[in-house]
């Protein structure tokens, strides 16, 4: 494991000059072209861009989803890059909390193992004040003991931010997370992730192509193809929307 | 981790029913074997222990001992409360044409009896006889009847029956003791064995032993229970012997079993792939994820085991019921249970491991995608040729080998073992080749058969583990019909060769003409094809200093050329036709024959027409020799081997069982033939259990991966196929795999018998094995499988119409 450039005392998640490339020769795809960024603790980041941009690339490569074929990733002050598999996969458990567009949750599990799940696969207890606090904070109080079948898509989502939380993870990454919502279940639940930056100061990582949702972040990162293109602190709709305008000329 | 695994299983119940049947009938099929084999043991354990029943010691006597100082001895002790010769023989009654084989036992004094009365009374005087309810129905009579005839010619009149429970080997009556007089035994002294009572409260073995102080020595004194334990010892190995055959074919089932398990959970695992990524991504560990799954086959295999131990003890109970061992009550042996048990605890799991372990090494994001079906088009590997091959070689070799040796049987079927084996691992190899071709001879009829013929190959591996089942229960099948037909076969061209004659109808001491009625009633019955009647005399044959005395001569008639192969046209007075089987006969051999009324020098010709044992001579000479019996042999010819059993069941009902007797080549391979069959049934039937988990599987694998293909079921409504198309579309996949299965399992078992008969046939020299293929059985095979193919993909069939196009599509 040779180290190119040190951490950034100030970021939690780091990528450096991450490149991800998939098939050879010809038919050879360059989805990550040597990017390079990094998060501060209790920041609400938005990756965007449009689609083939790389944003779900390097989220799966941050998150320890996937390996990158060139390039390091810090997570919590770890390099994660070189890990084995049984390493990483503990650094997912503790360190990571994954919100996806769909399809958070196992079916046969009520919300409230849902939300225990990273717990009991570490063998863990949750400390119950957390837990209380989580719960009414998304206002799941009264939904612990259903299944996924039978609870809305915004409840779903809610109870997949709960799982994410559990563990005061270093960082949250979000996928699309209100891609299957309606725009109030949305809303409401952009409101939710924001609140929990505020109140918990947990850093937060959502990957989104809807301006909208980009305007409750500090922060938006513009990727096309496969690189960064823009990078601006307290982003609003308008200005994301011109940013995005610009790449599709 | 428990709780979640049985709630999977509660939440989609439908999807683990295959594998539930798959095990719950194999472990039934080793309980049931083994539950009715112990009742049954213990039923006749009771049966044969009947007599000893009332007795708590047994004395047993030699021939010469004196019996009236023994009783005397016996009652002289204080222990004895009683003490009673037990008279018992066994022998076969005849009511009208009815015959039944009974155990025929002195009645016993009241202390000795077992059995009660359920109507009229016991038998009091000799000629009286009380019957138990199965002998009486086995007879046809019933309390009243006279007529029932010994085979001492004497006649008994029906005066009761009693309530003993039926048997499947041994039915009893009871006589009065006096009957016991004209067999030469005197009632009071018995025939050896005498029953002991003891005074209540001494213990049987102290009675033993004040028996054996008074006893002449030399007699053998046991206490009941002893006696009946040496009874089940000697039976035991018997009963143990058949019960393994059994379980050898719970084996098979098991192993097809095993084999739709693997399936199913290779299917689970994939269709859950979401699951798979989502738990890895939360950061379980890899052995994580997999205990999960197998606490879930653990959980099903606790289940299905559990079932398979009620259904087996249920089969057998009713197996026991129709038997009659029921009665006495049913023999539940703990140990085969728990083996049994945890065999298909073991199965499940074994069959799970590989398919679990395969099914969780995914990569998180992999298994997070919303992508269709993973079409494993990887090919099945060189190594997996390699060995296959030489799995296949060597089995080859070592079974042609060991048909040239002197012991054939075992190299056979270890080389037939060994190859089989080798098929069946490299099915990967050569089944989606199969698939294709049998495929491109349906793509052409239309949009349907084609689309179904594409979707039968688009997972290889899983339609390979498919068909393999089918193809091993197929098999198997088919080897034993192929086997047993081509045994068959071999052995009646044998019969042909040494038996000329195929019907021979005489009298016992041929002493009696056949009368002529018979002979015409014979001659009508279907199937024979011509009738000689000959006449017979007994004469002394005298070849030089050889003589065998009263041997049997038949005078020639022409017309034998009609009813025996290698008649002779004539035969001279002064010759005499020996059968040319016997080796000491010689052409040209000076023979003197003496009759009753003359002697005559004769010259031996050797004759085909004869067996051994058999003279001929010319009328004249017969008649020169003196006593003859007219038409006392009947030739009979059956020309026509498929009307032969019918054609002996009737000659046989003809003849009855009374004077005349019926011998002949037809005869001896229709009773072989009756076996054969018999066999060839009872196996079937035992494979049959293999062929249905099989078929199982079938339906099994369609199910589910109808459940895989919702979304392109949907798009295809959508874009327009008919239910009734997607319907038809599912029956021609099943009817593909099925076919590919069935196609292989026949070849492979077409060799296999062939190989088996070969084997077999080749221990006894002269034989020339003959390959026979039943069509008519193996076309039936082929019928069942493709009937239950058809069947296998209705409910599938259902459940992808259900699917609303747009339902189906709408999912994320």
């Amino acid at each position: 494991m040779t180290i190119t450039a040190p951490a950034l005392p100030e970021t939690i998640a780091q990528a450096v000059d991450l490149t991800k490339t998939y098939g050879s020769g010809e038919a050879e795809v360059r989805a990550l072209d040597g990017v390079t960024v990094g998060f501060t603790p209790g920041s609400f980041s938005a990756i965007m861009g449009p689609s083939g941009s790389g944003k779900s690339t390097l989220m799966h490569c941050l998150a320890g989803l996937d390996r990158p074929t060139s390039g390091q990733v810090y997570l919590g002050g770890t390099e994660i890059t070189g890990l084995r598999d049984r390493e990483l996969t503990a650094v997912r458990r503790d360190q990571v909390g994954f919100v996806f567009q769909a399809f958070n949750l196992l079916p046969t599990l009520t919300a409230k193992e849902n939300i225990l799940l990273p717990l009991d696969l570490a063998g863990r207890r949750a400390d119950p004040a957390a837990f209380t606090q989580i719960v009414d904070s998304l206002r799941l109080g009264d939904r612990l003991r259903h299944l996924p079948s039978q609870l809305s898509g915004g409840q779903q989502q809610r109870v997949a931010i709960a799982r994410a939380l559990i563990t005061r993870p270093a960082v949250l990454f979000a996928d699309e997370p209100t891609g299957a919502l309606d725009s109030r279940a949305g809303t409401d639940l952009l409101n939710l992730l924001r609140t929990a930056t505020l109140a918990l100061g947990q850093t937060i990582v959502m990957v989104t192509h809807d301006p909208n949702a980009a305007a409750y972040a500090d922060r938006a990162v513009i990727l096309s193809d496969g690189r960064i293109v823009d990078d601006f602190l307290a982003p609003d709709a308008d200005r994301v929307l011109a940013a995005m305008k610009a790449l599709g000329a | 981790m428990l709780r979640q695994a049985l709630r999977e299983l509660r939440y989609h119940p439908s999807r683990f029913v295959a594998t539930l049947v798959a095990i719950a009938i194999s472990v039934a099929f080793m309980v049931g074997s083994s539950v009715i084999v112990a009742t049954e043991q213990r039923g006749v354990e009771h049966q044969q222990s009947l007599p000893i029943a009332g007795a708590d010691v047994v004395v047993q006597v030699g021939n010469d001992a004196d019996g009236t100082a023994l009783r005397q001895a016996l009652e002289g002790l204080d222990e004895v409360a009683a003490a009673e010769a037990s008279l018992t023989y066994g022998d076969g009654l005849r009511y009208d044409t009815t015959t039944a084989f009974l155990n025929l036992i002195g009645l016993p004094s009241a202390p000795f009896r077992w059995s009660e009365l359920v109507e009229g009374r016991w038998p009091e005087a000799a000629g009286e006889i009380a019957l138990s309810r199965g002998a009486a129905g086995a007879l046809g009579v019933k309390v009243g009847d006279t007529g029932l005839r010994t085979s001492g010619d004497q006649t008994l009149t029906v005066v009761g029956l009693t309530g003993e429970p039926n048997s499947l080997f041994v039915q009893t009556g009871y006589l009065a003791r006096a009957a016991f007089v004209d067999l030469g035994f005197d009632p009071e002294l018995g025939m050896g064995t005498w029953l002991v009572r003891g005074q209540p409260g001494v213990d049987p073995t102290r009675l033993v032993a004040a028996i054996q102080q008074v006893a002449p020595k030399g007699t053998d004194v046991q206490t009941a229970a002893a006696l009946r334990t040496e009874a089940v010892e000697q039976l035991t190995d018997g009963f143990e012997a058949f019960r393994n055959l059994l379980w050898a074919f719970a084996a098979i089932a098991a192993v097809v079993g095993m084999i739709t398990i693997a399936n199913t959970f290779t299917i689970l695992l994939a269709q859950r792939r979401r699951q798979i990524g989502l738990l890895r991504a939360v950061g379980a560990a890899g052995s994580q994820v997999r205990n999960r799954f197998l606490l879930e086959a653990i959980a099903l295999g606790v289940m299905g085991a559990g079932l398979g131990v009620l259904l087996g003890i249920g089969l057998a109970a009713i197996g026991a019921a129709i038997t009659g061992s029921l009665y006495w009550g049913l023999a539940l042996p703990a140990t085969d249970l728990a083996i049994a048990f945890a065999a298909g605890l073991l199965i499940t799991v074994a069959a799970a491991y590989l398919p679990v372990l395969r099914g969780t090494r995914v990569r998180p994001l992999e298994a997070l995608q919303p992508e269709p079906t993973v079409e494993e088009r990887r090919r099945a590997g060189w190594l997996r040729g390699v060995i296959c091959g030489v799995l296949a070689v060597s089995g080859l070799g070592l079974a042609l080998w060991g048909l040239g040796q002197e012991e054939p049987v075992l190299p056979a079927v270890g080389g037939a073992a060994v190859l089989a084996l080798g098929v069946l691992f490299g099915a990967p190899l050569f089944v989606p080749w199969l698939l294709r071709g049998l495929g491109a001879l349906v793509a052409p009829l239309g949009v349907t058969p084609r689309l179904a013929a594409q979707n039968a190959v688009r997972n290889p591996r899983r339609a390979s583990a498919t068909a393999t089942a089918l193809m091993l229960a197929v098999g198997l099948i088919v080897t034993l019909q192929v086997g047993t037909a081509s045994v068959r076969a071999t052995i009646l061209e044998q019969i042909d060769q040494s038996r000329p004659v195929d019907a021979a109808v005489f009298a016992w001491g041929h002493d009696q003409s056949v009368p002529a009625e018979l002979q015409e009633q014979l001659a009508r019955v279907r199937g024979v094809d011509g009738a000689v009647p000959l006449d017979l005399t007994t004469a002394d044959f005298t070849r030089g200093t050889e003589v065998y005395e009263q041997l049997t001569v038949i005078g020639f008639d022409p017309a034998i050329a009609e009813v025996a192969v290698g008649a002779p046209a004539t035969v001279g007075d002064d010759e005499i036709l020996v059968s040319s089987r016997s080796e000491a006969a010689k052409d040209g051999q000076r023979v003197t024959l003496t009759g009753s009324e003359g002697s005559v020098e004769l010259t031996l010709i050797r004759s085909q027409v004869l067996e051994l044992g058999d003279v001929m001579v010319s009328s004249a000479t017969l008649q020169k020799l003196g006593g003859v019996v007219p038409d006392a042999l009947l030739w009979l010819s059956i020309p026509d081997r498929s009307q032969a059993i019918s054609a002996v069941g009737q000659i046989l009902e003809l003849v009855g069982e009374g004077e005349f007797g019926v011998t002949g080549g037809v005869i001896e391979a229709a009773q072989i033939e009756e076996i054969l069959n018999l066999l060839l049934l009872i196996t079937t039937a035992l494979l049959a259990v293999a062929v249905l988990i099989a078929l199982v599987g079938v339906s099994n694998t369609l199910g589910l991966s109808v459940l895989e293909r919702t979304r392109e079921s949907a798009l295809l409504r959508a874009l327009g196929l008919q239910t009734r198309s997607l319907r038809s579309m599912l029956l021609i996949e099943a009817l593909l795999l099925a076919g590919v299965g069935v196609l292989v399992g026949i070849a492979a078992g077409v060799f296999f018998g062939w190989l088996g008969a070969v084997a077999l046939t080749s221990m006894a020299d002269e034989a020339e094995p003959r390959l026979a293929v039943d069509l008519a059985q193996t076309l039936g095979m082929v019928a069942v499988a493709v009937v239950a193919a058809a069947l296998a993909s209705v409910l599938p069939g259902r459940r992808a119409a259900k699917a609303s196009p747009t339902e189906a599509l709408a999912e994320i």
